[in-house]
């Protein structure tokens, strides 16, 4: 039998097969703690923990450990310091000609070690925030924008890099990337920016990426943080482009949506692409929150561009990638490649791949379901870049046995199932079929009713009075409906680590 | 091969875990946040001491004693309410959760029974829970109004208490 090379007892523990004795004591000591529900509140977190302890003790057991790496390839060769935890919604696949579907999920989590214990600084910020300054930012939008920006301006460290990029028609390089010494520059520069002209991402994004090559480097945190409130016309295929680029780059995408105009399909998937988030913003008091978010989060960050490559065999479709932590979000490939996002000091990074069997082999008890490369960044230490091989396999069976998936399943599913009836009912709206779509709308309001979130609710019932009308979705009702149930998934501020 | 939505008869792929449709759970729950199987609720009832009378006349507060711990709960002061334990994937919530005095291993179900008051009467009904309920030893018919007064044991799986309106 050949073993998964993504779960398996090594990555369980973030360990290498090397490992001593002590290494493994010192590796299950240390995920104790951070899996010990008094300093991790993930509601898996215990789940997870049996996991370790499992891999802790067949690992410990010298006789159990030398079978088992007879086992592993001889090209096996997992992370150190991260802990990667794999887990199946299902023990076996039924042997079947008719589909079947299996959730994995995966949680990957650097190791406390090298968190406090380590001498490794920080990684410095290279940002460009890159601001829409068309005529409809005018007001609110833009005072918000503007007083947040001094605020992380006066924030950043002194290693921190930022540059600031306006753009409407044109894009203007407002403070070029430097180390902030002197805040009141750039303060000076927000201060006198005005709006007029239309939106043109493209031209204001390639700016901003120029602006973070200027001190590029693989040791700093490298992010465009996009804020606009409109829709870009025409250029949207060249910002796709754009962002594949970085992310190879290793260059992360946000974007900030504010009010009801932007195009979320288009600022989703651009920032998908470059393993950032998109996040909307409803008025302008959350813009703050937002950015202020966004900023502590690149603070924290442990390892970054965290990419899956994947190959599946034809019977086997990867149908559907999310990411619930540290942000929540869809993820889209591009080609075969997925940019997972980042693992951060406080928070795991915590997937759900959804894949579809079409249908099993008949000659064999075991089935690959895909292989794949991850690869990873950990700015500032002796090894940035790092990439290991592994593959997913799965039992087969002609009488699997039915037993309900692992709580992990459940906890997840049950939050996430919110976000994908509202994407669901999109589908059928966009296909025409409106009773579909109003049947699935009403079922959600229901169900958000009793998980008591009344004013979700009630936006889901008055966008359906608009369908029963013949009119369509309000550009806000649809972003409140869609960001509205994604929060839903989003683990609460506390599921952090104490650190 | 395909599973059929409980709830709305949509068909999901076999190893859907909840419905795309309306969000109902398509697997049985038997374990973690499902309802413990529990077995040998007979000898429960054994050698629990009678309260001290009621005053007869109006129902009084009610509250409901835990036999095995002698904590108290007090009642929500209305016509109905559900009792039951709060858990992960839960839609509805019961008015009265039990979680904190382990529920879950004593086999309570999540909804697990209805207190009703009618004409100064107090009823118990079963809300087709996994484990069942138990008035006095006797099992109780699910969804039917059973009568109980002060005194009376009420046995949620392994989960007993009394009943005291006073």
């Amino acid at each position: 039998m050949k073993t998964d090379y993504l779960d398996n007892y090594y990555s369980r523990l973030g360990i290498l097969p090397t490992a001593t004795l002590e290494d493994i004591e010192t590796a299950y000591h240390q995920a104790a703690w951070q899996f010990n529900p008094e300093n991790n509140s993930d509601p898996n977190s215990i789940e997870l923990f049996l996991r370790v302890k499992e891999a802790y003790e067949f690992l410990i057991d010298q006789a159990k450990r030398t079978d088992y790496n007879k086992l592993l390839p001889n090209d096996f060769n997992p992370f150190e310091e991260i802990l990667i935890n794999t887990t199946f919604s299902r023990t076996e696949l039924a042997v079947s000609s008719a589909p079947q579907l299996l959730y994995v999920y995966i949680d990957m989590m650097a190791r406390k070690k090298t968190i406090d214990e380590n001498s490794r600084d920080k990684p410095p910020l290279n940002i460009c925030l890159l601001v829409d300054t068309s005529t409809s930012m005018a007001g609110d939008r833009f005072n918000a924008v503007k007083n947040v920006s001094t605020e992380i301006i006066r924030s950043l460290g002194r290693d921190d890099i930022l540059s600031i990029v306006s753009f409407n028609d044109f894009a203007s390089v407002l403070v070029p990337a430097s180390r902030v010494l002197d805040s009141r520059y750039a303060e000076e520069k927000i201060i006198r920016l005005r709006t007029g002209g239309s939106t043109e991402i493209y031209k204001g994004m390639q700016a901003a990426k120029s602006e973070i090559m200027r001190f590029y480097s693989p040791d700093l945190i490298n992010h465009m943080i996009l804020i606009t409130d409109g829709h870009t016309y025409g250029d949207e295929e060249y910002c796709y482009k754009l962002a594949e680029d970085s992310s190879r780059q290793q260059i992360g995408i946000s974007a900030i949506g504010i009010g009801e105009k932007w195009k979320d399909e288009f600022l989703d998937k651009l920032t998908s692409i470059a393993g950032g988030g998109c996040e909307y913003a409803e008025n302008p008091n959350s813009i703050k929150n937002i950015l202020n978010e966004k900023i502590q989060h690149l603070n924290s960050i442990y390892a970054n561009n965290i990419q899956l490559e994947v190959k599946t065999p034809e019977n086997v479709d990867l149908r559907y990638d999310f990411r619930f932590k540290p942000n929540t979000a869809v993820i889209e490939p591009t080609g075969n490649k997925y940019s997972l996002g980042d693992i951060t000091t406080t928070q795991s990074l915590s997937l759900l791949l959804e894949l579809y069997v079409k249908e099993t082999p008949q000659d064999t008890d075991m089935m690959t379901l895909l292989d794949g490369n991850l690869s990873i960044s950990v700015p500032k230490s002796t090894e940035t870049n790092r990439t290991m091989q592994f593959s997913l396999t799965k039992k087969l069976s002609t009488n699997p046995e039915k037993v309900p998936p692992p709580p992990i399943f459940i906890t997840a599913m049950s939050k996430l199932k919110f976000y994908r009836m509202q994407n669901q009912a999109m589908k059928e709206l966009d296909a025409g079929n409106t009773i579909k779509a109003t049947q699935i709308l009403r079922s959600l309001e229901d169900e958000l009713m009793s998980r008591g979130e009344p004013a979700l609710a009630k936006t889901i019932h008055s966008e359906i009075t608009r369908i029963q009308k013949g009119d369509t979705l309000s550009a806000q009702g649809k972003k409140q409906i869609k960001y509205g149930t994604r929060s839903l998934v989003a683990p609460s501020k506390d599921t952090e680590m104490k650190l | 091969m395909t599973i059929k939505c409980p709830k709305c008869n949509h068909e999901e792929i076999e190893g859907a875990i909840f419905c795309s449709e309306c969000g109902e759970k398509l697997f049985e729950d038997d374990i973690s946040t499902g309802t413990r199987k529990f077995s040998d609720s007979q000898s429960l009832f054994e050698g629990i001491p009678s309260p001290p009378p009621a005053p007869s006349g109006t129902l009084g507060d009610l509250k409901l004693l835990l036999v095995r711990t002698g904590q108290m709960i007090n009642l929500p002061n209305k016509d109905e309410f559900t009792i039951g334990r709060i858990s992960e994937a839960q839609a509805i919530l019961p008015d009265v959760d039990l979680s904190d005095y382990d529920a879950y291993s004593l086999g309570v179900s999540r909804l697990h029974l209805t207190f009703r008051i009618i004409d100064n009467e107090l009823f118990v009904v079963d809300l087709g829970a996994s484990n069942g309920t138990r008035v006095n030893k006797q099992r109780i018919t699910p969804y039917q109004e059973i009568m109980v007064t002060h005194g009376d044991l009420i046995a949620m799986g392994g989960f007993l208490v009394q009943v005291l309106t006073n």
